[in-house]
This record gives structure tokens, sequence and C-alpha cells, in this order.
């Protein structure tokens, strides 16, 4: 795994978002539900996130948490962009506490996904991207190259396929277990669901979150 | 938007040589912190401070200005008795202006009427000279003939900059992206090549910094902008209606302050609680049948024909359902014949634990949303 960092300088996550003296410099804020899934509380700018729903079953919450990643940021004023996601709803963004006016959507870039992705890590700080396909390893580090120079947080929603390069952070959202619908009665009103985080190359441990993803709201909410 | 105080001073534009000006600017800036702790420095020689709170306390923006105005007079500085113009208007780029436009009196632009002000001034106001060369070229001299240049043709032919500035000059947006007065070098330090300018307009506070933000990523969206078709780049806004679809809409990123977002919608009857579908899909047509296999039908009571046990998204692989609810009927426009919709949806859980919003309508099954 080809690390693009100059020699002697530390890139594993942990010497990334280690507290230093102006924290709002390294990290944009998350909703607080999310924090303790992520070391040091706050989306790593610079860093490559990706999220992914559990192997097993494959299904659900990957598309809730990799947007609810952006909600705190886009609230206190960064500015977000979500590339290649023409189904997002943008009624439960709102219920996540996006601001809609900080989250701009490129829908359909079509091929030219990573081109847009990479105007977009140059002004905003934090880009979500969801390839349509395989990614090549060559553009992928590019890509996470211009995001680390520009300290933009770069968000992989893994939908489709994998990201090539070792993510700083993998967040895995195993199966849910939904609250609220019977048979026939009530609505549904939550999903229990467990976060994996884990860093690159085993870098860090572990970390298992149990999460409301959504609760009741819409939002990420603490159990 | 937020309306704001601007004290200009011309003499202190521009640093002496010895740091006078500065010495006497701080002094400035005292003066005003004394009306509001939220007052701060721009760049050297002007200071702006938000009024809304001072306003209400010392009875409004006219009788603020004057306050200012009395107290900077009754000022020693280093400098003598220091000119300072004064301007109150919606946002600092119209603030500024009409601190600009002050003489000895202070100059007050009510609230909304930016554009009125801002029509005789020359296109140069805007302190964007490519622009500026581009609208003398089409006979625009002033921001009021800008104004009333029909929207489209703007967002068409001068891009998202263009198109602020156009927002800006009709009075619907109040700052300029990024906009600050540039600092002139002083002549001895363009010469040294000193930084101690740009580190000055640094001081310039959190509103400072959230405009550099936002022209930040403006520039990104511009470049982004040739890249894709014109409705390519898009901000969500929420609107009044009853499925995830229609309670949200995307507009094109350079029109977003034309259709801005309005109060929250009300409830509409028959809304769905929250937490709405992550990803809304636009009619994936699928199957919901019952024990026997049957197709499951909603009858005109609004109740399944069985209970759903197994559901196909798009023919793919069958799914137990384990959970569910609704069927909730939807009967929009009933009192038209040719229009009238009748729809039921219903929430189905999956056994991998995946829910979808799933939606009965001309005799067959559509997957509206997944909670994914």
């Amino acid at each position: 795994m080809a690390l693009s960092a100059p020699a002697g300088i530390d890139v594993t996550l942990s010497a990334r978002v280690r507290p230093t003296s102006d924290r709002r410099d390294q990290l944009l804020p998350l909703l607080p539900a999310l924090g303790p899934m992520v070391p040091g509380g706050g989306l790593p700018r610079g860093a490559v996130v990706a999220v992914r729903a559990g192997s097993e079953g494959g299904a659900g919450g990957a598309t809730t948490l990799a947007f609810s990643l952006l909600a705190e940021a886009t609230a206190t004023g960064s500015w977000c962009a979500a590339v290649g996601v023409p189904d997002a709803g943008v009624l439960a963004l709102a219920e996540m506490g996006v601001d809609l006016d900080h989250l701009v959507l490129v829908p359909h870039p079509g091929a030219r996904w990573m081109e847009a992705a990479a105007y977009l890590v140059e002004g905003m700080d934090a880009v979500l991207v969801c390839p349509p396909g395989p990614v090549r390893p060559g553009p992928a580090r590019r890509l996470a190259a211009r995001a680390r120079e520009r300290r933009a947080a770069l968000v992989v929603l893994a939908r489709h396929s994998p990201w090539p390069e070792g993510p700083e952070l993998q967040l895995t959202v195993g199966r849910g277990r939904w609250m609220g619908a019977g048979r026939g009665h009530g609505h549904l009103q939550g999903r229990r669901v467990e976060v994996v985080s884990s860093g690159r190359r085993g870098a860090s441990r572990p970390v298992r979150t149990e999460l409301w993803l959504p609760s009741g709201s819409g939002a990420p909410a603490a159990p | 938007m937020e309306r704001l105080l601007v004290v200009l001073c011309p003499e202190l534009l521009e640093e002496q040589e010895d740091g006078r000006a500065a010495r006497t600017f701080a002094g400035v800036v005292e003066v005003v912190e004394s009306f509001s702790p939220a007052a701060g420095a721009v760049r050297p020689g002007v200071c702006a401070v938000p009024t809304r709170g001072p306003s209400r306390y010392f009875g409004g923006d006219v009788r603020l200005a004057g306050l200012v105005r009395t107290a900077l007079s009754r000022t020693d500085t280093a400098l003598g008795r220091v000119e300072g113009h004064i301007g109150v208007a919606d946002g600092l780029f119209v603030a500024v202006l009409a601190a600009r436009a002050a003489g000895d009196e202070p100059v007050v632009v009510p609230a909304g009427a930016s554009a009125r002000f801002l029509a005789p001034w020359p296109v140069e106001a805007l302190e964007r000279p490519e622009l500026a060369d581009l609208l003398r070229r089409l006979g625009i001299r002033t921001l009021g003939a800008f104004a009333a240049l029909p929207t489209r043709h703007v967002l068409g032919r001068l891009g998202t900059q263009g198109s602020v500035c156009h927002e800006l000059a009709r009075g619907m947006r109040s700052e300029l992206p990024g906009y600050r007065l540039v600092p002139r070098p002083h002549p001895a330090t363009a010469a040294t090549g000193d930084g101690s300018a740009g580190a000055q307009v640094r001081q310039a506070g959190f509103w400072g910094e959230a405009a550099e933000a936002e022209a930040r990523a403006e520039r990104a969206l511009g470049h982004l902008e040739q890249l894709l078709p014109p409705d390519g780049v898009a901000v969500g806004r929420l609107q009044g209606g009853r499925g995830p679809a229609e309670r949200a809409r995307l507009v094109p990123w350079g029109g977003r302050r034309l259709d801005p977002a309005g109060p929250g919608p009300e409830p509409w009857p028959g809304q769905l609680p929250a937490p709405a579908p992550a990803s809304v899909l636009a009619r994936v047509p699928a199957s919901v049948v019952d024990g026997r296999g049957a197709e499951l039908e909603v009858g005109p009571s609004g109740l399944p024909s069985a209970p759903p046990e197994q559901l196909s998204v798009r023919g793919g692989p069958w799914q137990p359902v384990t959970a569910w609810a609704g069927p909730w009927p939807v009967d929009e426009r009933w009192w038209s014949r040719r229009k009238r919709r009748r729809r039921a949806r219903m929430q189905l859980v999956t056994s991998c634990g995946m829910a979808y919003l799933v939606v009965r309508e001309d005799a067959g099954w559509w997957v509206e949303g997944a909670y994914d």
C-alpha cells in the first residue's frame, strides 16, 4: 500500500487527529451520537473515511451514516458536497440535521464523477463520493492526495465497490433491527445498528458503537 | 440579512511608516466597541458592528449612527480628530458603500432598500474588474441597469460570479462572497514583499472567514459548472407534499438564491412520520406477494388482500418480509377525473434488516424509497 506522504511523516489516523492547539483545523464537527466511533470525535480533514454496509446480508444504514457524517459540519457553516448519489432523499437529509444550503448535490456526474470530486475537494470542507463501479488505485490515490493537500474530508459511500486504497477510517454498519413496524400496525420508528470503526492496516483497534441509525426523528442517536 | 454599521476612516486606510495609523485606528475600534462588543476591524481603516442588538438598545439605526458619530468626534487620538464616515445597511458590501457615500452625517440605507441605494453606483463598485469590463461593453454602466437584466440571461452568460453580483445588485443577497476591501499595500511593504498586510486582513473575524469559505466553495463550483450541464449542481429544498419524493425538490446551485428556502412547510394530512427513507427512488418496479405467492392487492377499504410475505425489487431475489406497516391509502385530486391518483403506501422490513417504502398504484407495486 503506497502512501504518498513525505518520508518521516506519520500518516496514521491517530497521528492525524491527535488533539492540537487548534482542533478545528484538524476535525470537522460531528453529530454527538457519531463522535464515539471516530478517533478524536470529529471528521478528520484530509483523510478518507469509507462507509459500507456489513457483508453478511449486505443491507442498510450505510447511506444514512455517510450523509450523517456531514450533517453537523453543514449545520455549523462548513461546505460539503455529495457526488453521484442521484437518489439521495432530501427529506431524510433534513431530518438527519443537514443544512440543505450547505450541502451541494451533484447527482449525475456520469463517468466524470472523479473529476467532479477533484474540483470539489478544492473548495469544500468535505466531499462524499459514491463510486458507480470499481475504482482504479491510481486515480483513487490521486484524489485522496488532493483531498489531503486541500484539507478536505473525503467520505466514500461504498455501495457498489470498495475503495481500492485502504481508507484512514473504515466504518462498517452491521445488520439493523427495525423498531415500530409490526404485522400491519405502527410505522418505522428507528433502526438499531452496531457500527464497527477500524483504522488503516489495523493501526487502531476496532471500536464498536451501538446506535439508532436513524432514530425516530430521522437523526442518528445514541441508544 | 445582517445589518451592519461601518465606520470608514479614509486617512487610516494606509499605514504610516511609524505605525501611527494602526494605533489611531485601534482607538476608533475601541470607541465602536463601547456600543457593542461584537465590533471588529474589517481591515485597517474600516470597522464594522452588527446593529441588531445596539440599535434595539439605543433606539434605532439612525440614532445609533448619530451616537457613534458623536462619540468619535469627542475622541482624541494620536492623529488628533479622526475623520470617520458612517454607513448602515444590510450586509458589509452595501454598508461600506453607504459609508463611502456619507459625509459628516451618517448614511442609513433602510432594510430591504439596498437595490434602490445601489442603482446609481457604477458597475466598478462591485470590484470585479473583468465583470465590469464586460458589462460596460454591453452598455451597462450602473448597478441599476445591471439589476434590470433578466436573471436567466445573467445565469447563462455571466456564470456563477456574475449571477451572485446580479443578486447583490437586485438587493436579493447582502454579501459578496469573499468581499472585503482589498488593502492597498503600503509602498514600503509592497517593495519588501513583507506579508504584514496579509496578516492584517486575517483579522477579518468570523464573518470574514465564513465569506472566504463561501467564496472558495463558489470558485470550486464555478469550475464544476463548466464540466457539467447547468442543472448538474444543485441544492435540496423542502416543500409541502405527502410522499418523500413530493416533499423535496432540487434547485440549480446558480439559481438557489432566486428560489430561496421558505419557512418549513406545514405538515400535510396523510404524510408519513419520520424517519424518511434515505434513498428516494423513481418508480422502481417491485413484486409483493402473500403466502400463496399471489400478488398482494389493496382493496377499496384500504386493507391488504393478505399479509405480505415476500418482496422482490426490480426482478431480484425474493426477500422474506418480517414486519410491515400500512397500507396508508392516498386519494389525491379526487375531484378531477383526469388527474385523480389513488395510491397506497406500505413499509416493508425484510429478513436481512433492510426496509422499503413501497406503493401500490396502477395495479402494480413500486419501490418509492429505501431506508438504507
